[in-house]
């Protein structure tokens, strides 16, 4: 059976909070049941008791320094302290809001012998100064158990942890209060009597819940969990032997640096849409250049490729003495699927080429285009992220310009009118109103114009069909 | 010697000034007038030269075109003189998600960007509005089409330069009641075609003026209307 070992965190979000003196009484109250969920030594010293209200506490305490309880403060110092705690062990899993879970069994060969193992995580986790309970078990729920009412014994003796288990009350565990009630009144009343009875009795009187937590308990049903796995992560430094003033010449340094993330992607199937170089300038501050790829690269070519393009734009303005390449974004590798038979297939992806497009224009020359609902015609065609796959509004059968000045400007022009009115009268629940009359019209050179007439009787031009 | 000959002739490299045989990569435009004159259509390879002023039917003389070309490919519109509508792309049947619109920061870029989407092989084709261009630039592009298998069309005032260009061909535009006025000053594999009409009245109605009619009202009378 595999030995697990469960952490609990009784006081995570007050280890999160910075408090210079520590005789303050300091308490967590949970706003929504006004009941305090946390709270320091100082603030038991006046008599604070979990589970009291706010009210109660102030009139024990006249200093409290209350805080509202607040569970994405505990998630994260909970993924902090699994970060933390996967230098030494390999499988964490959450139990939220303030648990983490290990598989021990497999790490034992490694540390040989539970003890060791022991001793290497207490030392590594006490220099994190929080505090936590702990147990082992042989089943996730039964090291919960026993960490959360404070064992604080790591053993391995099965006898030893049953009997331990075995003298909680079944108020203790995570069964709901229906069925604590329902086993109650049959005389079950802790966790030894609940283990007595044979599993196929309790499936007889009872739901299959109360099986699987039987069954969890002891350790005979598999517990699934999810194991934590950090964010892959690439950051590599390039000491110069000697300044580099043109950037130019930095292309060879750089592609070093990005045969080694190659090598890093690689091993793991994944690409990186963005690295980040840090050019380290001698007396100057660093210059950042942040290059991405829409697709999704590992290439060490693609990618000096992309940089040689952004770095033939920029200007050093100091020795650059150190070269630092960071990947900030690593997803597993996509496969684009590409169709024998769907015609000509080019040796560049539309997103490779955007991405090229992209680093020498920059992000903001090259745009895709939109529709929206909107009536009005300079909102309707709206510019967005290009390729974005993005499902459009259909509204076809309006005959509208297929070039549109970027703001409507006076006309000038002498045109004749072929076609119109047609009103656009919208816009008043934005603040950008336009009451407006659409001719079609031709200009002597020939030239079909888009014009309007707005409703101080002033003519405009808006667009042409080209 | 004669194999040579055939290959040339086989791939359209020898022009016979006695017959007219039909070029194959070509998809029409749409128009029958104008696929009769260029016999079948555009070509799907290569850079146009089309000289013409802005607003007179340009695009919806080429826009079905390349739509026919597109196949899930990329449109791409190099500084083009105004904002491409949305409705007016989707209005002709193009999936909005394929289209490319740059506006580069110098002339450099955007010869640039335009020979990067030429020969990338993901676009089908890219429009290029320009001023005036070099020959070896030309040269340069028409080398991008053939490797990308992209057509270029290169949209410039018909003042830019009357400088011929190394073009496979070109066409001037210019503005007819009743659509668009065309005329091929030159092509591979024929002879320079002078003026014709495309009749665009059947695909916009709206857009062209009847042939002999006198509704058009002058702009003052029709204020008064």
């Amino acid at each position: 059976m595999t030995l697990w070992l469960y952490l609990h965190f009784p006081v995570l979000q007050l280890d999160t909070l910075y408090s210079a003196q520590q005789d303050q009484p300091i308490i967590i109250v949970e706003a929504k049941k006004n009941a305090i969920v946390q709270f320091n030594k100082a603030a038991a010293v006046h008599g604070v008791k979990l589970g009291m209200g706010l009210g109660t506490a102030s009139s024990l305490c006249d200093d409290l320094h209350v805080h509202p309880y607040q569970a994405a403060v505990e998630k994260e110092k909970l993924l902090e302290i699994a970060h933390w705690l996967y230098l030494k062990t390999s499988d964490i899993s959450f139990f939220e809001p303030n648990g983490i879970l290990l598989r021990v069994s497999n790490m034992l060969t490694l540390y040989d012998g539970l003890d060791n193992y022991w001793q290497a995580l207490k030392v590594h986790l006490t220099l994190l100064k929080i505090h936590f309970y702990y147990a082992t078990a042989y089943s996730p729920l039964a090291a919960q158990l026993l960490a959360q009412s404070g064992f604080n014994q790591v053993i391995d003796n099965k006898k030893t942890l049953l009997n331990a288990i075995k003298q909680h009350s079944l108020v203790k565990t995570t069964l709901p209060s229906k069925t604590i009630e329902k086993l109650n009144r049959t005389g079950v009343r802790n966790l030894k009597e609940l283990l007595n009875i044979p599993l196929a009795e309790i499936a007889k009187r009872f739901d299959i819940s109360l099986v699987n937590f039987v069954g969890r308990l002891t350790g005979n049903f598999q517990h699934p969990v999810n194991y934590y796995t950090p964010p892959v992560q690439f950051k590599r430094c390039l000491q110069l032997l000697f300044d580099i003033e043109n950037a130019q010449w930095l292309e060879r340094p750089l592609n070093l640096l990005l045969n080694k993330l190659e090598s890093f992607l690689t091993l793991g199937d994944k690409v990186t849409h963005e690295i980040i170089i840090t050019l380290h300038q001698r007396d100057t501050p660093d210059v950042d250049l942040t290059i991405s790829s829409a697709r999704g690269d590992s290439a060490a070519k693609k990618w000096l490729k992309l940089s040689s393009l952004t770095l033939e734009s920029i200007k050093i303005e100091a020795p650059v003495h150190s070269i630092t390449l960071c990947a900030s974004r690593v997803v597993a590798r996509h496969i684009a699927e590409v169709d024998l038979f769907s015609g000509y297939q080019g040796n560049t992806s539309p997103l490779e080429l955007l991405s090229i497009l992209q680093a020498k224009l920059g992000k903001q020359a090259i745009k895709g285009l939109a529709i929206t609902e909107d009536a009005r015609p300079e909102l309707s065609s709206q510019f967005c992220e290009p390729l974005s796959n993005a499902i459009n509004l259909s509204l076809k059968g309006k005959l509208r310009p297929s070039l549109l000045l970027p703001t409507p400007q006076r006309l000038t022009d002498k045109v004749s009118v072929i076609q119109g009115p047609e009103r656009i009268a919208t816009g008043w629940w934005d603040g950008q109103p336009i009451v407006r009359d659409y001719f079609i019209a031709r200009s002597k050179q020939g030239r079909w114009l888009w014009i309007f007439k707005d409703q101080k009787k002033g003519w405009f031009l808006h667009g042409a069909f080209s | 010697m004669n194999e040579i000959i055939a290959l040339l002739q086989r791939k359209n490299l020898v022009w016979h000034a006695k017959g007219e045989k039909p070029i194959n990569d070509v998809t029409p435009s749409g128009y029958t007038a104008f696929d009769d004159k260029l016999q079948g259509g555009l070509p799907n390879i290569g850079v146009v030269e089309v000289r013409t002023p802005i607003g007179i039917g340009e695009l919806r003389l080429l826009l079905p075109n390349i739509m026919r070309q597109a196949q899930d490919r990329l449109t791409v519109f190099i500084q083009p003189p105004g904002f491409i509508n949305a409705e007016h792309m989707q209005n002709q049947g193009f999936n909005l998600n394929n289209i490319l619109i740059v506006f580069p920061n110098s002339v450099k870029e955007a010869l640039w960007a335009a020979e990067q989407c030429l020969k990338s092989g993901a676009c089908s084709a890219v429009l290029f509005w320009c001023q005036s261009l070099e020959v070896h630039q030309v040269r340069r592009f028409q080398v991008a089409a053939e490797a990308g298998n992209c057509v270029h069309f290169l949209l410039k005032d018909e003042k830019a330069n009357a400088l011929s260009l190394p073009v496979p061909l070109t066409i001037q535009l210019s503005p007819h009641s009743c659509g668009i006025e065309v005329s091929i000053p030159k092509r591979r594999g024929g002879y320079p075609l002078p003026e014709f009409t495309v009749d665009m009245s059947f695909q916009w109605p709206a857009l062209t003026l009847a042939p002999s009619s006198n509704n058009i009202l002058s702009f003052p009378a029709a204020k008064a209307v």
